[in-house]
């Protein structure tokens, strides 16, 4: 018959096999949120776990993560080949889900009204269009960005030129 | 389903102990069996499980003139290893034999009619004097206390001071189980801790759960035990969903993550179960 008594020490080793296999199992189901003393160093080796939060002081990343979020910006623009970029509307949504982050030689950023970067988001702005892709003399791109309440400026950084927006009241 | 124990010994007598296990408060959380044989070397004998809490209250009290047999009850006291099952009167009438082939022994008269209410064969009693109860002979069993005089007014069938589990030896061994799963809590703090206190919060609380769900229900000899205590995993973590679902994310708490709840739950209790069987005795 199988005994299933353990000496002392083998409880000890399997009691904190287990237990870490319990955590790390809960860890990944409730996601990033935990107060996790480990968090600076899991989040080197998870990409899109540096979620922005809701009153920065610092400037952030995006998120990469598929999850809604409350109180987001959605911006569209207008991108012209041979001028500065126009922004087409600006408006605070009650949920959303925040552009993810690549990478590209244009900026999309948040501002304070000291002019701080709160947010920004790089992004890479294409004229071809179509297919077979064919060169447009305008495109127009919309992002979602986190609602933060510290921004007051929308500022759309491109190759040909910089324009600064004046958000609305949420 | 019965697992050998380390009861008689091998070369058919129980080993004399020298060393005497000290009395730690600690022990309700973690247990520490202490070596199987006999301590002391009075007349009479008691009976305890290898539990060094019960050996050393046992030795002080008796010490000096009754002989102490220490059985394999996987660490626990004798109480709550006959309470769950995991010794049973045939392995004390085995160990009581064995120890009869070499030495005479003095036995209770309450302990002899529970062991043995037909009679012994000529072979045994020949080694065995029964003696009057002026102490219970089995640590924690109520009603064994009993005289000559009552055993001669009595058939051995009638014998009324038969030792029984009663409520308060079963409510006894449930606290037993109680702290050892305080025990394993403990053990599983820090690690939980390290990733947050959502996982510690949620981690405890499924352990505690099925902790107590399985401290009511434990017992050896049910069967199928490790089923039943899976059961009582997936049960507990259907009640661990309802209370802490909405701290799952809501665009993944997806059925897999449910599932991983449910499995968490049940591996701990599993985890409980293999607790409950004790530890291996002393060597």
């Amino acid at each position: 018959m199988m005994s299933y008594r353990l000496s002392s020490q083998s409880q000890i080793f399997f009691a904190l096999i287990i237990s870490l296999l319990v955590a790390w199992s809960l860890y990944f189901i409730l996601g990033e949120n935990s107060g996790n003393i480990l968090l600076p160093f899991i989040n080197n080796s998870r990409p899109g776990n540096n979620h922005p939060l809701t009153e920065p002081t610092v400037t952030m990343t995006p998120s990469y993560r598929y999850e809604n979020s409350q109180g987001v910006l959605y911006v569209s623009v207008r991108l012209y080949v041979n001028a500065q970029p126009e922004v087409v509307n600006a408006a605070y949504l009650s949920e959303g889900r925040v552009t993810a982050s690549v990478t590209g030689n244009s900026y999309i950023r948040l501002r304070s009204s000291d002019m701080t970067v709160l947010y920004e988001v790089p992004f890479l702005t294409d004229f071809r269009q179509g297919e077979p892709p064919v060169m447009k003399d305008s495109i127009r791109m919309s992002f979602v960005l986190p609602g933060i309440s510290l921004a007051s400026h929308l500022e759309i950084d491109t190759p040909q030129g910089i324009t600064l927006y004046e958000l609305p009241p949420r | 389903m019965n697992y050998p124990l380390d009861n008689p010994s091998e070369n058919g007598r129980f080993a004399t102990i020298e060393s005497v296990p000290k009395f730690n408060v600690l022990e309700w959380l973690w247990q520490r069996p202490a070596k199987v044989g006999l301590y002391g070397d009075g007349v009479g004998l008691v009976i305890v499980g290898n539990s060094s809490n019960e050996i050393a209250r046992v030795l002080r009290k008796h010490g000096q003139d009754k002989q102490i047999l220490a059985l394999d009850s996987s660490g626990f006291a004798l109480i709550t290893a006959l309470t769950s099952g995991l010794l049973n009167q045939d392995v004390i009438r085995v160990a009581i034999e064995d120890l009869v082939r070499s030495q005479e022994i003095y036995l209770p008269l309450s302990l002899y009619g529970w062991l043995y209410p037909t009679g012994t064969s000529s072979s045994i009693s020949q080694n065995i004097v029964i003696l009057s109860d002026d102490f219970s002979p089995l640590q924690g069993m109520g009603g064994v206390k009993a005289t000559v005089s009552q055993f001669e007014q009595h058939s051995e069938q009638s014998l009324p001071v038969r030792p029984r589990i009663n409520l308060q030896a079963y409510v006894k061994s449930r606290i037993d189980y109680l702290g050892l799963v305080i025990g394993q809590i403990m053990i599983f703090l820090l690690p939980l801790l390290l990733f947050g206190w959502r996982v510690a919060l949620i981690g405890l609380t499924s352990l505690f759960l099925t902790g107590i769900i399985n401290c009511v229900y434990w017992n050896k000899k049910s069967l199928p035990g490790l089923i039943i205590s899976f059961v009582f995993g997936l049960f507990i973590g259907v009640v661990l969903l309802l209370v802490f679902g909405n701290q799952l994310p809501v665009n993944i708490s997806g059925n897999i993550q449910k599932l991983v709840v449910l499995f968490i739950a049940a591996a701990e209790s599993i985890w409980i179960w293999i607790i409950f069987h004790g530890k291996k005795a002393e060597v």
